[in-house]
C-alpha cells in the first residue's frame, strides 16, 4: 500500500525499515476528521510491520500500537522530536482497546509480529512498550516465556508517553486511569449519529407515508400528523441514543448503559408526544405512546452498530445481534469496533468504544 | 500486575495483598485476569450485563462478574465479588 506519511528509509540488520515523522500533514488530520464521521473509517489503516521514527538505534524504546490509522497518528504525533521504533500490529483496522478485547491485538500476533520482522536483531534491548489498554489482549508475563521480550505496558494515553518515558518508564496513577470526559463523549458523537441517520434515510419517509394510510382525515392530513410524529419519534430515539445519552451520561441516574438509555428514552418519548400535542393535529393515547416508547428503544439499541447507544432492550436484542455479528468476517463489521464487548456487556459497550479511538 | 493494567484502580495494595478495592468501577476488561501469571483472578465478563442489570431490578445480591480466588499468597484477596 503506498503510504504518505513514510518519509523515507532506515537501514537496520534486518532490512530496510521505514521512516515516518511526528508531525501529522493536513491530510491525515482531514483521515481522522473523516473517520470521525464514519467516512471510511473501517479502511483506515497501515501496513503492519516496523517503523522508525526520528533516528532510531538498537538501544531506542519499541512502541506497539494497532494498525488503525488514529490509533498510529495519535502516538506518532505525541513523541516529537524523539526517536523509538514504532511496532504496528495486524489488528485489521481496530483500535487498540476493541482489538484487545476481540483477541486480535493479542499474545499471539505480538508474538509472531515481532519474529516475523527479527525485532532481536534490531534492538540491543529485549523490552516492548504497549499501551496500558492493550492488557485485556497480551499476556505480559506469556510474551516474555515465549521470546524473550518483556511487555511494559505504558500509560493509557499516548500523549503522557514523553513524560512515561523521561520518567524512566514510570507511570502515575492518573495515567493508568482511563478517563470518560466530556469532551472524550462529544468527540464519538458524530460517528454515532451519521451510522444512526445512515437508516433514516430509508426509514423516514416510509414511517411519513405509512401515516398517511388508515386513519380518515384523507391522505395528507394524516402523513402531516401521524406520520410526522412517527418521524419526530424516530429521529428523537437517534439524538436520543447518539447525543444525549453520550452528552449526559454521568447525569443520568443509574449505573448500566440500558438504564442511562431508558431514562433518556422515556424523556425522549414525553418531550415529543408534548410537543407534537401542540403543534399537530393529533390526540396521541397511551398506548401509542408506549408504543413509541418501546420502539424508540429498539431504534437507540439497533439501528446503528455502535456501542453507546444502548436503547433498554439491548442487552437482549443486541446480544443477539452480536453473536450473529461476530460470527462473520469481523473486519466489515461494524460491532468490531466495539470487540467482543459488544456482545456481552452491556456497561462498558460504550466505553470499550470510546476508549479504543482515544488511545494508541 | 493487576494493579498495573487495571484502567479503573480496581485494585489496592494491603500489606502485601492485592484486594478488590473498587468493586464497582470494574467493568470487566479482563485485563487483569489476561496478565494474572497465578491465575489467582478470573473475571466473568458477560454474565454481567443483562443478568445484572434484571438482578439488580429485581434487588437479588450475589450477581457476580469478577472473582478472586484464594490460591497463591501473593495475591490473595478476599473472596468477593464485583459488578
Amino acid at each position: 500500500m503506498k503510504q504518505p506519511f513514510i518519509t523515507g528509509s532506515v537501514q537496520t540488520s534486518t532490512g530496510i525499515v521505514p521512516r515516518i515523522s511526528s508531525d501529522l500533514s493536513g491530510s491525515d488530520h482531514w483521515g481522522t476528521i473523516k473517520a470521525r464521521w464514519g467516512v471510511g473509517r473501517m479502511h483506515y489503516t497501515v501496513d503492519p510491520g516496523l517503523y522508525a521514527l526520528g533516528e532510531p538505534s538498537g538501544r531506542s524504546p519499541v512502541l506497539v500500537t494497532a494498525n488503525y490509522k488514529m490509533s498510529f497518528d495519535r502516538l506518532r504525533e505525541a513523541l516529537p522530536k524523539r526517536s523509538a521504533w514504532i511496532l504496528v500490529l495486524d489488528t485489521k483496522g481496530i483500535n487498540v482497546w476493541c482489538a484487545a478485547g476481540k483477541g486480535t491485538f493479542g499474545t499471539d500476533e505480538l508474538v509472531r509480529r515481532v519474529e516475523f520482522i527479527g525485532l532481536n536483531q534490531v534492538v540491543s534491548h529485549r523490552q516492548i512498550i504497549l499501551p496500558q489498554l492493550a492488557a485485556p489482549g497480551v499476556a505480559a508475563y506469556r510474551v516474555k516465556k515465549r521470546i524473550g521480550f518483556k511487555v511494559i505496558f505504558g500509560p493509557v494515553r499516548a500523549a503522557d508517553l514523553p513524560a512515561f518515558l523521561d520518567a524512566g518508564l514510570k507511570a502515575t496513577p492518573e495515567m493508568r486511569r482511563k478517563t470518560f470526559t466530556t469532551l472524550e463523549r462529544i468527540v464519538l458523537i458524530p460517528v454515532e449519529l451519521v451510522s444512526a441517520l445512515k437508516w433514516s434515510v430509508l426509514i423516514l419517509p416510509a414511517f411519513f407515508l405509512l401515516g398517511g394510510l388508515g386513519a380518515s382525515y384523507g391522505f395528507w392530513n394524516n402523513a402531516l400528523n401521524h406520520g410526522l410524529f412517527a418521524v419526530f419519534n424516530l429521529l428523537g430515539a437517534s439524538a436520543a441514543g447518539a447525543v444525549f445519552t453520550p452528552l449526559l451520561l454521568p447525569w443520568l441516574p443509574g449505573r448500566a448503559f440500558s438504564q442511562k438509555g431508558l431514562i433518556m428514552g422515556l424523556i425522549m418519548t414525553v418531550a415529543i408526544s408534548v410537543f407534537s400535542t401542540l403543534y399537530l393535529n393529533l390526540r396521541l393515547n397511551f398506548l401509542e405512546i408506549l408504543a413509541w416508547f418501546l420502539l424508540k428503544g429498539d431504534a437507540m439499541g439497533c439501528t446503528s452498530g455502535n456501542c453507546w447507544r444502548s436503547g433498554w432492550i439491548d442487552p437482549l436484542v443486541r446480544l443477539e445481534i452480536c453473536f450473529i455479528k461476530d460470527s462473520k468476517d469481523a473486519k466489515n463489521d461494524l460491532f468490531e469496533k466495539c470487540g467482543h464487548a459488544s456482545a456481552q456487556q452491556g456497561k462498558m459497550l460504550g466505553l470499550r468504544y470510546v476508549y479504543g479511538g482515544l488511545s494508541p | 500486575m493487576c494493579m498495573v493494567v487495571c484502567p479503573h484502580d480496581v485494585f489496592s495494595m494491603n500489606s502485601g495483598r492485592i484486594q478488590i478495592e473498587n468493586e464497582d468501577e470494574c467493568m470487566e476488561c479482563g485485563a487483569c485476569a489476561k496478565n494474572c501469571p497465578t491465575e489467582a483472578l478470573s473475571v466473568q465478563a458477560g454474565v454481567g450485563c443483562a443478568a445484572a442489570v434484571i438482578n439488580s431490578a429485581l434487588g437479588r445480591e450475589g450477581s457476580c462478574c469478577c472473582v478472586i480466588e484464594t490460591k497463591n499468597k501473593s495475591d490473595e484477596g478476599q473472596n468477593t465479588s464485583c459488578c
